[in-house]
């Protein structure tokens, strides 16, 4: 297991040095690894497709602008990762809106294995593009990527108490949001 | 309403972009390159040097360590060699004030020798005319030539 | 306003005579340096000014004690120079009497001569010049000329000089010096001529 993890490690490693070199198949590579992930923040943050593909674009053209300037593979996710919270959270508050989609209109993006109770996990989604802005990215980085509140701190340069709070009171409000929504649509769970 | 922290990351787990995301990206860049915006934004820069401090907290404050040694040596040395030059420049007004004391004093004793010469003389020749006028040496004679 | 221009012009004039008195005291003699040249012995001494006043200072930091020091105050104390031009040739007629009238020259009516000795044998010719202080009550200036065949000695003292303690001066002497607590050597003099 780890003989692989470091083999896709220098992979990558070399896929960014070629990249850096203008290699365009080298930098496929690494759009390629990290798609994923950029794509699926600004889709969980704007829970719009063509707007989280747009700013997944735009974050790795800026990528391509920068790729001289990144200095290891890690570097490079812990780049993505912050761009990407915060050009979706600039995109945010140039936006100013919370879309609420009635559970017919949500656009289903292709997921990789059938969720455990969809109903559930599609409220949760749209509960959680419904959180504050800073909110909503703590949230995302935290149960979508995995990230300690420290490297949540660092990604979106917030001290690392708030962050703890802010995950706190987020939780708390995503609670009384799915139950808001539930009984709005009158389905009960308890 | 309750749900696990589980749930949660089951409803924010990563999804794909789709097929041709890729394609689209690299379009994109090409397009970028032809329409001559392919130069770094400035902000870029900055925010990869810090970034790259921030990884290695370690080295960053290696660094920090160091510099900050290396500082308050500096001050400690500077501080020194500041102490022994006002020393070296206090011992050399001292020698210069005593060779300057030394000299005066040196003039001095010749003035007084040369006075003292020149008295000598003042009085040999005196008493040589006297003597040779025949006239008396003593106060009286002095004062009856009209003094 | 006639009254008060005099009073002024004539102030002017006096203080011109004091300092012209001043002036008649001391005799230029760098015309006889062109003698060192021919000289076997030269005993050049000028003493003025602020020099002077070193050796006076000198002079009196010394032992109080010994007789002859205290009479070296006593005539170092207000003289403003002292001056002697002498030499001593191996040979005969090295100066010429324009040399000597050089001196004699600059001697104005002011000056008095109190000694004068001619010796036709030896060809030697010496002199004893005065001045007068305007007051009249001290000497402002002593002239000593002595010319022989083989020497030519010119001293001359400014300011009030006492010359019956010069001539009374007996000893060669050098100071006691207080200060530094060294005797130095002490003997009787002899008539060096």
């Amino acid at each position: 297991m780890e003989r692989s993890v470091g083999r896709e490690e220098d992979r990558l490693e070399a896929a960014l040095s070629r990249a850096a070199q203008g290699d365009s198949v080298a930098f496929a590579e690494l759009v390629r690894e990290h798609q994923g992930m950029v794509f699926s923040i600004a889709y969980h943050y704007m829970q719009d497709r063509s707007l989280a593909e747009d700013l997944a674009q735009e974050v790795f053209l800026e990528l391509y602008q920068g790729l001289a300037r990144i200095q290891s593979a890690a570097h490079l996710t812990f780049w993505l990762r912050r761009v990407t919270a915060n050009r979706c959270i600039d995109q945010g508050r140039k936006k100013l809106r919370r879309r609420e989609q009635a559970l017919e209109e949500a656009p289903e993006p292709v997921a990789s294995h059938a969720p455990a109770d969809p109903l559930l996990l599609e409220r949760l989604q749209q509960s959680v593009a419904g959180l504050p802005e800073r909110q909503r990215m703590v949230v995302i980085l935290r149960f979508q990527e995995g990230l300690g509140p420290a490297e949540i701190a660092e990604a979106l340069d917030m001290p690392v108490n708030t962050v703890k709070s802010t995950l706190h009171r987020s939780l708390e409000e995503l609670r009384k949001g799915l139950t808001r929504k539930l009984r709005e649509v009158r389905y009960a769970f308890f | 309403m309750h749900f696990s922290e589980d749930d949660l990351r089951e409803a924010l787990k990563r999804k794909d972009p789709g097929e041709g995301f890729t394609q689209r990206v690299i379009a994109r860049v090409e397009q970028a390159k032809a329409e001559g915006k392919t130069k770094p934004a400035n902000g870029n820069g900055n925010r990869s040097f810090l970034a790259w401090w921030r990884l290695r907290p370690a080295w960053t404050f290696a660094v920090v360590a160091l510099l900050l040694l290396g500082f308050a040596w500096g001050g400690y040395q500077y501080s020194e060699y500041r102490h022994a030059e006002e020393m070296r420049i206090a011992a050399e007004k001292q020698r210069q004030m005593e060779e300057k004391q030394k000299e005066l004093q040196a003039e001095a004793e010749k003035a007084k020798a040369q006075a003292i010469l020149a008295l000598e003389i003042a009085r040999a020749k005196l008493n040589h005319v006297l003597q040779q006028a025949q006239v008396p040496v003593g106060i009286e004679k002095i004062r009856r030539q009209r003094l | 306003m006639k009254r008060v221009m005099g009073m002024i012009v004539g102030l002017a004039l006096c203080c011109a005579a004091a300092r012209g008195y001043g002036q008649d005291a001391k005799i230029q003699l760098d015309s006889l340096n062109k003698l060192s040249d021919k000289a076997a012995r030269v005993t050049d001494v000028t003493l003025d000014g602020s020099l002077l006043q070193f050796a006076v200072n000198m002079i009196e930091k010394a032992d109080d004690g010994d007789e002859d020091v205290a009479q070296l105050k006593s005539i170092m104390k207000n003289l403003k120079g002292i001056y002697v031009k002498s030499f001593e040739f191996d040979e005969a007629s090295q100066y010429s009497k324009a040399d000597v009238e050089s001196v004699r020259s600059q001697i104005t009516a002011r000056w008095t001569k109190i000694v004068q000795s001619i010796d036709k044998r030896s060809n030697e010719h010496d002199e004893i010049y005065l001045l007068k202080s305007g007051s009249g009550e001290h000497v402002a200036g002593v002239l000593i000329l002595v010319a022989e065949p083989k020497e030519l000695t010119v001293v001359n003292i400014v300011g009030d000089v006492p010359v019956e303690k010069i001539s009374s001066l007996e000893h060669h002497f050098v100071i006691n010096d207080r200060d530094s607590g060294k005797k130095q050597k002490k003997e009787k003099s002899h008539d060096e001529e």
